[in-house]
């Protein structure tokens, strides 16, 4: 099951597929990784099923994320509690704490809110960063890298040749440039 | 297998249109040149496609057409339409079945939380303006599953849809012009496996004792009645039994220790008849001294037997005496017992109409108590927001996952709130009508900042009945429960307790009033007035010279009131003073004549008492005197092997004296036949 999303990954960076929905599917894994599972957690995760991102990636990177989620939880606490108390913000707050639904979607914890806000600010600079690094690898890593004698002898490991078997199986064109 | 390339890829595209549409799509630069590669780009600078495909270009033309696809645009229309298929059919069904799932959903609550079958028929739930009617509801009652707690006509519920769309149920008001108690049902409302609590028997049984009429007191019926409450009776036949058992079995020992010493005595006679005159060898002295010794041995083990027996005997004897008595204190406590069912004034003849009214509350207001208490415990059982309540008073305190909860300024209500439910019948211009109020049901009092409150009015005619009530669980509250009845011109009747002033039954136009009050750490009070007018009397016995005085004094009194303040025991007893007006008088006309009757009275219960138990008495005195008896007989064993010792003693005494007299006469006889000797060498 791993290995097989490990596949789909490398299908995914290594196929046609437009950066944008891999790096999209990275940011937003970092902004759901950033918010306690609730209402707005759900509805971030339905909104995300309907945009064109590689929802592979999104899992992958969500888990991955969450793997962080105990050391940022007292830094998103403090976020979200200055936050939520600055002036203006808080007013707002309010105003959407009194609406229904949103009130329900658990943005009056500091912990959503500071999550939430930290997600928004990380989500551009993520996507642009993610962006970057698959089109460097695409134009210069990819082919010089699969050139190389260390692939050569990784792909007689056991365990990288099932992987490169998964990868082939779903997506033969492709290897064979590596 | 497809044969022709893709549609995207069929049309003619001009430079820039090819680079936007198709090269820019592509992101890998192998795809890119391969697809520069089988496009054929034309002086006017038009891209067509080649017209000479492999079927190997066509297969790869379409897996290239397929990604462009689907790197263009942002949104999956497919999964996007599937979705709002799946949300319009869950509303459909909503829409079409929310009457019924609701009825069933409301059914489900009133059966879990009154414990037996709850019907609601013709519900309607209007979603845009937040409304619940309802054409009927019953509650069943657990404890009476052929009756309804409590029945509902035409019902209507608004709620804060605002409050429901954040998750917060929260009604306005419930309307019902029809409720009706205790109405009787065609089917059982007991739930299956339902256990109901167990009845207060013991207390219904204290509360129905007899009392002290002007008659008399009825010791027969008394006694019948509480015959199997008494303990004697038992204890005296079970004593009885014991000694039974312990005579048999000594009796039976101690006529086995005859027979044997009656053997015994034959063996104690042989060594008896020996003549010690007839005693001239030493081999006779032997042979007597033998028969001696082994009656000696016989006669020891027995007398140890006996012995052992006497001691037994000895601690039996000791336990029937020990059981004797207790008979003595046991008939004692029932005789208490049996006058506890002779109401005599408990506080004397001073406060005679004090006491008899002090019963009378005392079976009626012990139902205030265990109301309020259920009252209490249904208001903490709602309250469950009290996390939220520490935050507002400015203490962090972070929720697992969620962090601090933000407060904000402005109106918060509660999960759960009934804002107002009124309950009415009749109309209140009229002179006939019900009706009730219940406000501010709440899962957190903290949050809504208001006690659950409780108002009923019930006028029929000149008659009224009020009761007001509140539970306040806030932290800041003095008083958690505080309730107030008022009752007017209501018809008393009153029965039981009244015989002990020659009353069959009073008759009065009752005003009652009490409030009551539970207070932190379930400290009580309450007072209470009650005034009588417009009394009748129906007389045991009217010639009696008690009935008749009570009759005066009672219907010439102006006013008879009564006060009283009381309180509850943590085990929810009650505890009272009363007071009434013609407590004196009562006490000064007729005092002595109850007085009187009620000495004469306990005297015949006693009589009566030990008249029922005369038989058994009886009995076990007979049981007792064979017992001790065998006392003597036992003694007159040990004796017998007294006088046995004392006879073998003497003999063995006379056998030894026997043989040394013989051989001393042997040596003598020796030194007479031996000559004389020098036995100087």
């Amino acid at each position: 099951m791993f290995l097989k999303w490990i596949a789909k990954i490398i299908i995914a960076i290594n196929a046609n597929i437009k950066p944008g929905q891999i790096s999209g599917g990275i940011a937003c894994a970092l902004l759901l990784s950033f918010i306690p599972v609730n209402l707005l957690w759900g509805i971030l995760l339905l909104v995300i099923f309907f945009i064109k991102v590689n929802l592979s990636v999104v899992f992958i990177f969500l888990g991955i994320f969450a793997l962080l989620t105990p050391l940022t939880t007292d830094l998103f606490n403090s976020i979200g509690y200055t936050l939520g108390y600055l002036p203006g913000i808080y007013d707002f707050l309010g105003f959407l704490n009194n609406i229904p639904v949103i009130s329900l979607m658990g943005i009056d914890y500091t912990l959503t809110l500071g999550g939430l806000a930290c997600g928004i600010v990380l989500f551009v600079p993520m996507y642009l960063l993610s962006n970057l690094l698959i089109n460097l690898y695409r134009k210069q890593v990819r082919d010089r890298v699969a050139k190389t004698k260390l692939v050569k002898r990784l792909l007689l490991i056991p365990i990288i040749a099932k992987l490169v078997e998964a990868v082939r199986a779903a997506y033969d064109m492709y290897i064979k440039t590596m | 297998m497809a044969k022709k390339p893709p549609k995207l890829f069929l049309k003619q595209y001009k430079e820039t249109v090819f680079n936007k549409k198709i090269l820019f799509r592509t992101f890998t630069e192998k795809d890119r040149e391969y697809l520069l590669s089988v496009f054929h780009k034309s002086e006017e600078n038009v891209y067509s496609i080649k017209q000479d495909l492999s079927r190997e270009d066509i297969k790869q033309l379409h897996a290239i057409a397929k990604s462009i696809k689907k790197n263009t645009g942002v949104v999956t229309k497919g999964k996007l339409i599937v979705f709002l298929v799946i949300i319009l059919s869950v509303s459909l069904f909503y829409i079409l079945f929310k009457d019924i799932l609701l009825a069933d959903a409301l059914k489900a609550g009133l059966t879990s939380i009154f414990q037996a079958k709850s019907e609601v028929a013709g519900l309607s739930f209007d979603i845009f303006n937040a409304k619940i009617a309802l054409s009927s509801c019953a509650v069943g009652d657990s404890t009476k599953p052929l009756q309804n707690l409590v029945q509902l006509g035409k019902t209507e519920v608004d709620l804060n849809m605002t409050e429901l769309l954040k998750g917060k149920f929260v009604v306005t008001n419930i309307e019902c012009q029809d409720i009706q108690f205790g109405t009787k049902r065609t089917n059982s409302a007991r739930l299956d496996g339902y256990v109901p609590p167990a009845e207060q028997k013991d207390r219904e049984e204290a509360g129905e004792g007899f009392a002290l009429d002007i008659k008399g007191v009825d010791t027969d019926a008394i006694i019948n009645e509480q015959m199997e409450n008494l303990k004697s009776p038992g204890q005296i036949k079970e004593i009885n039994d014991t000694i039974k058992e312990l005579t048999t079995r000594w009796s039976g020992t101690i006529e086995t220790y005859e027979k044997d010493i009656n053997k015994l005595g034959k063996s104690v006679d042989s060594v008896k008849k020996i003549n010690i005159k007839n005693i001239k060898t030493i081999q006779d002295a032997q042979k007597a001294y033998s028969t001696i010794e082994t009656v000696t041995k016989d006669l020891k083990k027995l007398k140890s037997v006996v012995d052992e027996s006497t001691k037994e005997f000895g601690n039996d004897m000791e336990k029937v005496k020990t059981e004797a008595k207790l008979i003595t204190e046991s008939i004692a406590n029932d005789y208490e017992f049996l006058l506890s069912f002779v109401k005599t004034p408990e506080k004397g003849v001073g406060k005679i109409f004090s006491s008899i009214a002090e019963d009378f509350l005392k079976n009626n207001l012990g139902d205030f108590y265990s109301y309020g208490m259920k009252g209490i415990d249904v208001i903490k059982n709602l309250d469950v927001e009290k996390k939220e309540k520490s935050e507002k008073d400015g203490k962090k305190k972070v929720i697992p996952g969620k962090g601090y909860k933000l407060q904000f300024p402005g109106k918060t209500y509660p999960n759960f709130l009934i804002e107002n439910a009124s309950f009415s019948i009749g109309d209140t211009a009229g002179t006939s009508f019900f009706k009730a109020r219940v406000q501010d049901v709440s899962s957190s009092q903290e949050l809504t900042g208001k006690p659950s409150s409780v108002n009923v009015i019930f006028k029929e005619g000149t008659r009224d009945i009020s009761f007001d009530g509140f539970v306040d669980i806030r932290k800041a509250s003095e008083e958690i429960l505080s309730l107030s009845f008022s009752m007017n011109d209501y018809p008393l009747d009153v029965e039981k307790g009244l015989g002990l002033l020659g009353i069959e039954k009073l008759k009065a136009d009752a005003a009652f009033f009490t409030d009551f009050a539970i207070l932190r750490e379930n400290k009580t009070c309450g007072s209470l007035s009650v005034s009588l007018k417009n009394i009748t009397l129906e007389l045991i016995d009217e010639s009696n010279e008690i009935s008749k005085n009570i009759l005066q004094i009672l219907t010439t009194a102006d006013n008879v009131y009564i006060n009283a303040g009381y309180s509850f025991r943590e085990d929810g007893s009650l505890e009272l003073s009363v007071e009434s007006n013609i407590d004196k008088l009562i006490a000064d006309r007729v005092g002595k004549m109850i007085e009187e009757l009620a000495g004469e009275g306990k005297t015949r219960l006693k009589k009566e008492l030990d008249f029922r138990l005369d038989s058994l008495l009886k009995e076990n005195k007979a049981l007792y005197t064979s017992f001790t008896d065998l006392e003597s007989l036992l003694d007159g064993n040990t004796d017998d092997i007294k006088g046995f010792t004392s006879t073998i003693d003497k003999k063995r005494k006379e056998v030894e004296a026997k043989l040394k007299e013989i051989q001393k006469q042997a040596g003598e006889k020796a030194k007479d036949l031996i000559p004389d000797i020098d036995l100087n060498f």
